[in-house]
């Protein structure tokens, strides 16, 4: 009978990662790498991805023995990239990089017909179009990194305060303050536009 | 400028949602995972930097209670002995001010 490859728990992986056994941390990487992909690309351009998602292992590496055994690894491990997608845009923005994209006369047209009920589906995954990806960049491009990611957690994401409070380690009130008014900033922006 | 009313807004973000959504769809390299396990790798392992760190640290908090007894003991060793800086000390001992004179010309001060 062949046995079974034993399934070791995050903490137990960790645990042999302090212990001095760097190849365990190989596990969690093949464990987390989609989540962590997953997050980063939605946060950062896609020419960073590659970069930034290294860089979240990298931290999470370094911080190991932070992380308490009777915690949740994957919530730690999504704050951790979270923050750095966070620490980039604010890097970023300190670096005056934030390309600020013009629009043209296509995206006035794709926000003309969503807000007018003139699109036949603006809502199906699979054809996004590629005004709403622009406009998109082009608008968060507008934000202070607070409230740009703040508005993707919760109005994009769909986040709770709670869940994005703990993402980011800011307070529940902080995060609700911070999602109304770029909430507000993004409206202003869009009226601007229009 | 025209006004975008509550529902539309609902609209624009909504529709925003799903463009934001679709960028998870994005792939990366085959070769990521094991670049970034060989710059882990390269970093050696990490038990013996927060080993000493939070041995350190554990030292540190056990000290904190002999310290403020220390504090403690210092403060009540003080006030019995009654404090008493070197000039008040020195003119309890001389009793006039041409003594003080006097010594403090052999004092060098």
């Amino acid at each position: 009978m062949k046995d079974k490859p034993i399934m070791y728990s995050d903490a137990e992986i960790v645990l042999q990662v302090l212990e001095g056994n760097v190849n365990s941390f190989e596990s969690l990487m093949s464990r987390y790498k989609d989540l962590v992909l997953r997050i980063v690309k939605k946060h950062v351009p896609y020419s960073e991805v590659e970069e930034l998602a290294q860089e979240t292992f990298i931290r999470v590496y370094q911080s190991l023995s932070g992380f308490k055994s009777k915690g949740d690894f994957k919530q730690w491990l999504s704050s951790i990239a979270v923050r750095t997608c966070y620490d980039y845009w604010r890097k970023a923005y300190r670096n005056k990089e934030v390309t600020m994209s013009s629009l043209s006369e296509r995206h006035q047209k794709w926000l003309e017909e969503v807000v007018s009920d003139q699109m036949e589906a603006p809502f199906q995954e699979n054809d996004v179009q590629k005004e709403a990806t622009e406009l998109l960049d082009w608008a968060m491009g507008k934000l202070t990194p607070e409230d740009r990611m703040v508005m993707e957690l919760i109005y994009l994401e769909g986040m709770s305060g709670k869940e994005a409070s703990d993402l980011l380690g800011w307070s529940v009130a902080n995060i609700k303050v911070r999602a109304f008014r770029s909430r507000a900033k993004l409206k202003k922006l869009l009226k601007e536009r229009q | 400028m025209v006004s975008i009313n509550k529902e539309q807004f609902a609209k624009v973000i909504k529709a925003l949602s799903v463009a934001y959504k679709a960028k998870e769809k994005a792939e990366v390299g085959d070769m990521w995972q094991s670049r970034v396990m060989g710059h882990v790798l390269s970093m050696g392992p990490i038990y013996s930097k927060t080993g000493y760190l939070e041995l350190f640290q554990q030292f540190v908090w056990k000290l904190t209670p002999v310290t403020f007894v220390l504090i403690g003991l210092l403060g009540v060793a003080l006030f019995k002995m009654d404090f008493y800086s070197d000039y008040e000390l020195t003119k309890s001992f001389v009793s006039n001010s041409s003594d003080l004179v006097t010594l403090a010309m052999y004092s060098g001060s």
